[in-house]
């Protein structure tokens, strides 16, 4: 067995508040102990409520920030000293393709920036071919990305993270900034490109039927932490984390036959500033006991290349 | 619309003044042969002349002649203006860019430094950089006392005072574009902070950086009038608009127009340059554009 | 909030402890120096006396030692003797300040009395010929060479059409009405330039308060524009323009210089230009540090009454 491409430990991020000279700081816990391991051409899918740390996570694991704890080793390299070459492996495409692309240069310098950067500047071919790979034609290189639409920027935003070949790609809702009907165009092209590249995908997203359709593997994470992670098909068809199942409750297409109203989700997630003692998410959950409210559960394996974190389903039961 | 509208032309109104009162200025060697003056021609038999066909508005208190000196004075003013207001957006820019892609506590400190500047007396402050001795600061005597050292050292003072608007507009854009998910992008496939700021942050930064430049220039000619009226600026017999003033004020008693138009001109260059740095200010800020 | 008052009033005094080395530094590279001067009032010193003197003095320690005994004589309560003005150099200050303080006191509150009701006005019509008008004549008023509105003033009003004197200060004992006489034109020159900015202030800032949501809520429930501009907007808008107008006391103190030295209006600004051109150092060292000590105070206060006054800001984490 070969040592997997991505392998998280126990990553956790905190954000300090900062005050003045004179007042007191805050700690923000945006990620906690989190932990998986990612394979080639193997797409994980994060699935999550606004602002339980999923871009946190993804800026981690593009080496944007660094982590307050843990480790990350991509291809069994650690993530310390000169980041350089290392970038060269994990490449990232953001949310919004109006922000992400330098509006004051060229889509054929930005997609060959990337090269030239890392001082192995490309040829005019090159950039060609990649704008190819991504379905552009050679006459946009010359433009600027105001004359391009959201599903074209977003190409132009794939075509620089593919430049350096990477061997993960991490994608931050890469489609929800695009009309419905380009969305699919964007995916498939994704997954185009994953089978040709053999690529890694952290795949961020809050629509389920996009993940469905993207995904090997879906980690669920609430309030910082992974609270369910398994093979696609276990987690979509048979969610056991409460948490899990609440989120499926929501969309119906996908939580066919196992609708159980009482499980849909009520109120807002606690404060990251001050985080429930016990189970994260207790303060929520339709089936909370008095231990859940004391001792938060650990991530525990359940069943075949599965884990839950949830005393009902591992550590509770038999 | 009608808005728009009428900055476009306040844009070109000043523009077009300021273009004009730079041509004329630049045309003093011209007008002089014209008329057949010297800017620097004392004539002691002709002092306070009025008005006539040679001298059009008239001579000085030593028998020059008021106009030619006005346009060479026009050229030194404005030169000196743009010139130290260049100065200043490069160093502001420079502090304003750092400050703004560092943030935290570069930002904070470099800020700090900032207001404090802005919240000095300048006036005094420079009278006393003004008045320094060069030749304390180790620098030859021949050099210090040479004619285009008040030149050199005027700009250098003023573009000292007048960084400041230029640093805190260039730093808030710069902290919002580091936000930007190009800048992340580029941090993520390893592009150093120097090109950093270079190449993706500087070239978004172009318009603040025009406005406030073009607004700091009306501040800075006005202060290089004023050092200059205060005997601290440009030296005679190096005729400038401020310490032609200087003279003037002497013999307010006996010929008060000698104080009318260099004043006049710098009001008009600097109002100039105020109404193209606001026209510009709304013309480039992509919130107003409705 | 006491955290941030301390957190500014402990900038302020680094600010103002950088600003005494860095003006104390700039004294020692003015032209001659006190030796020099003394050698030149007596032509019976030899440079072996010369050189006696500046040890005597410590003028041949180094910078730094040099400040920190200087710094211990002031704190001894000792702030040196003007030679201009033959006079303790705190004797020769304390009437200039207080020449200024109503000058400048005058000047601002005139300039308020009249700017803050234009710019609410101009402010709540945005884009009409009123405002435009407005807005023109407050650019004209920033851009205006002050030392040339004054000259103007004194051409106007004293040669031209001589009802009014040139100087700053009556000859003699003038009593009250004369003293306001005086005053007349170089508090002029101030109001002139600098009410075209705080008009500008006003403006800009009722127009901001009038786009904010809540204030679109009010006219859309109904309420009167004059209402809304009166009981909703005034406050709001008043607020920012405190700050903005406290922080150019120093401008406006470099107002005062100019206008002091052309009225020879015995204030702050025209001793420290006095001294520093009649080579007193140690009057234009305090009394430019008295100066920068003045307007850090007032930004100082003008901070503080924000954030007392603003619920929106926190003095926690304050983003400028
Ligand atoms: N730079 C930062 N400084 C302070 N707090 C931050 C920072 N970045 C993120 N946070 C906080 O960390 C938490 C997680 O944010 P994150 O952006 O990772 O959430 P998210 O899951 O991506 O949400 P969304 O679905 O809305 O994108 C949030 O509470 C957020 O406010
Ligand atoms: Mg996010």
């Amino acid at each position: 067995m070969t040592a997997p491409l991505l392998k998280v430990q126990n990553i956790s991020k905190s954000f300090t508040l900062s005050g003045g000279l004179f007042s007191a700081k805050q700690t923000l816990r945006a990620v906690n102990q989190v932990s998986f391991t990612l394979n080639k051409n193997q797409t994980l899918a994060l699935v999550g409520e606004s602002g339980c740390g999923k871009s946190t996570l993804g800026k981690m694991l593009a080496l944007l920030t660094s982590q307050s704890s843990g480790t990350i080793e991509i291809e069994g390299q650690k993530t310390t000293g000169n980041l350089k070459p290392l970038r060269q492996k994990v490449q990232m495409v953001f949310q919004d393709p109006f922000s992400s692309l330098n509006p004051r240069m060229k889509v054929g310098n930005i997609i060959g920036e990337p090269l030239l950067v890392q001082g192995k500047p490309a040829s005019t071919e090159q950039v060609k071919e990649l704008a190819q790979s991504v379905g552009l034609n050679s006459g946009d290189l010359s433009r600027y990305p105001h004359q391009f639409s959201g599903g074209q920027r977003q190409r132009i935003a794939i075509a620089r993270a593919l430049s350096l070949k990477p061997s993960f790609l991490i994608a931050d809702e890469p489609t929800s900034a695009l009309d419905v009907s380009i969305q699919s165009q964007i995916l498939n092209l994704m997954k185009e490109l994953q089978s040709k590249h053999q690529l890694a995908y952290l795949f961020i997203s809050h629509d389920l039927a996009v993940v469905s359709h993207m995904a090997d593997h879906i980690a669920v994470m609430y309030l910082g932490e992974i609270v369910e992670i398994g093979p696609k098909k276990d987690v979509l068809q048979k969610p056991a984390h409460p948490y899990t199942q609440s989120l499926l409750a929501a969309v119906p297409k996908l939580g066919k036959g196992k609708r159980q109203p009482q499980t849909s989700l009520i109120g807002e997630p606690p404060s990251p500033l001050a985080p429930p003692l016990g189970c994260a998410f207790h303060s929520r959950c339709p089936l909370a006991e008095e231990r859940c409210k004391r001792e938060a559960p650990a991530l525990k394996p359940y069943g075949p290349d599965r884990q839950v974190a949830c005393y009902l389903k591992s550590g509770g039961a038999p | 619309m009608i808005s728009s509208l009428k900055q476009h032309r306040l844009i070109a109104v000043s523009g077009f003044i300021l273009l004009t009162l730079g041509t004329i200025a630049a045309a003093a060697p011209l007008a002089e042969v014209l008329l057949g003056l010297d800017a620097n021609q004392v004539d002691l038999f002709n002092r306070f002349a009025p008005p006539d066909s040679q001298h059009i508005l008239g001579t000085d208190e030593l028998g020059r002649d008021v106009l030619i000196r006005l346009l060479y004075g026009g050229q030194v003013s404005l030169l000196v203006g743009l010139i130290a207001a260049v100065a200043a957006a490069l160093l502001g820019t420079t502090i304003g860019l750092i400050a703004g892609y560092y943030g935290g506590k570069v930002d904070a400190i470099m800020m700090r430094f900032t207001d404090g500047v802005i919240s000095l007396p300048l006036l005094p402050l420079l009278i006393v950089l003004a008045a320094i001795d060069l030749e304390k600061l180790g620098i030859p005597e021949a050099i210090a006392n040479s004619e285009n050292v008040s030149l050199y050292r005027i700009i250098l003072i003023v573009a000292l005072a007048g960084w400041t608007t230029v640093a805190r507009l260039v730093r808030g854009a710069a902290l919002s574009l580091r936000e930007r998910d190009f800048v992340l992008a580029a941090i993520a496939y390893g592009a150093s902070p120097f090109r950093i700021m270079a190449v993706h942050i500087l070239p978004n930064l172009l318009s603040p950086i025009i406005v406030a430049t073009t607004l700091s220039v009306g501040n800075i000619i006005l202060l290089e009038s004023v050092l200059s009226f205060l005997g601290l600026g440009i030296q005679p017999p190096v005729a400038s608009w401020g310490n032609m003033l200087t003279n003037a004020q002497e013999l307010i008693w006996s010929t008060p127009t000698l104080a009318i138009y260099p004043g006049l001109l710098i009001f008009l260059t600097v109002i100039a340059f105020n109404f193209l740095g606001d026209g510009l200010q709304d013309a480039l800020d992509p919130k107003k554009s409705r | 909030m006491i955290g941030y008052s301390l957190e500014r009033l402990f900038h302020s005094a680094i600010v103002i402890i950088v600003m005494s080395f860095v003006i104390y530094g700039l004294m020692g590279l003015m032209p001659g120096d006190p030796i020099d001067l003394m050698i030149s009032a007596d032509p019976k010193l030899t440079p072996a006396d010369a050189e006696h003197l500046r040890t005597l003095y410590g003028l041949d320690q180094p910078i730094f030692q040099r400040y920190i005994n200087w710094l211990g004589t002031v704190f001894q309560g000792d702030l040196g003797y003007s030679r201009l003005f033959a006079q303790p150099v705190l004797e020769a200050i304390a009437p200039a300040l207080f020449n200024t303080v109503k000058l400048l006191g005058l000047a601002i509150i005139l300039s308020l009395l009249i700017a803050l009701p234009v710019g609410i006005w101009a402010g709540s019509r945005p884009q009409t010929k009123t405002d435009y008008t407005i807005n023109l004549l407050a650019f004209s008023g920033i851009s205006i060479p002050p030392f040339w509105l004054a000259l103007l003033l004194i051409i106007v009003f004293a040669v031209l059409l001589p009802i009014l004197p040139a100087s700053g200060l009556p000859t003699g004992e003038g009593g009250f009405w004369e003293t306001l006489r005086h005053l007349i034109l170089p508090v002029s020159t101030i109001v002139i330039a600098s009410i075209g900015g705080h008009t500008r202030y006003m403006r800009a800032s009722m127009i901001e308060t009038l786009r904010q949501d809540y204030i679109r809520t009010a006219v859309a429930k109904g309420a009167s524009p004059r209402r809304v501009v009166l009981s909703h907007a005034l406050r709001n808008a008043l607020i920012p323009v405190v700050t903005i107008i406290a922080l150019d006391f120093g401008a406006l103190f470099s107002g005062a210089l100019i206008t002091e030295t052309i009225f020879s209006y015995p204030g702050m600004g025209k001793l420290i230009f006095d001294s520093i051109m009649g080579n007193d150092f140690n009057l234009a060292l305090v009394a430019l540090l008295f100066a920068t000590f003045l307007t850090l105070i007032g930004n100082l206060l003008a901070d503080l009454a924000y954030a007392w006054l603003d619920p929106r800001v926190s003095y926690k984490g304050r983003e400028r």
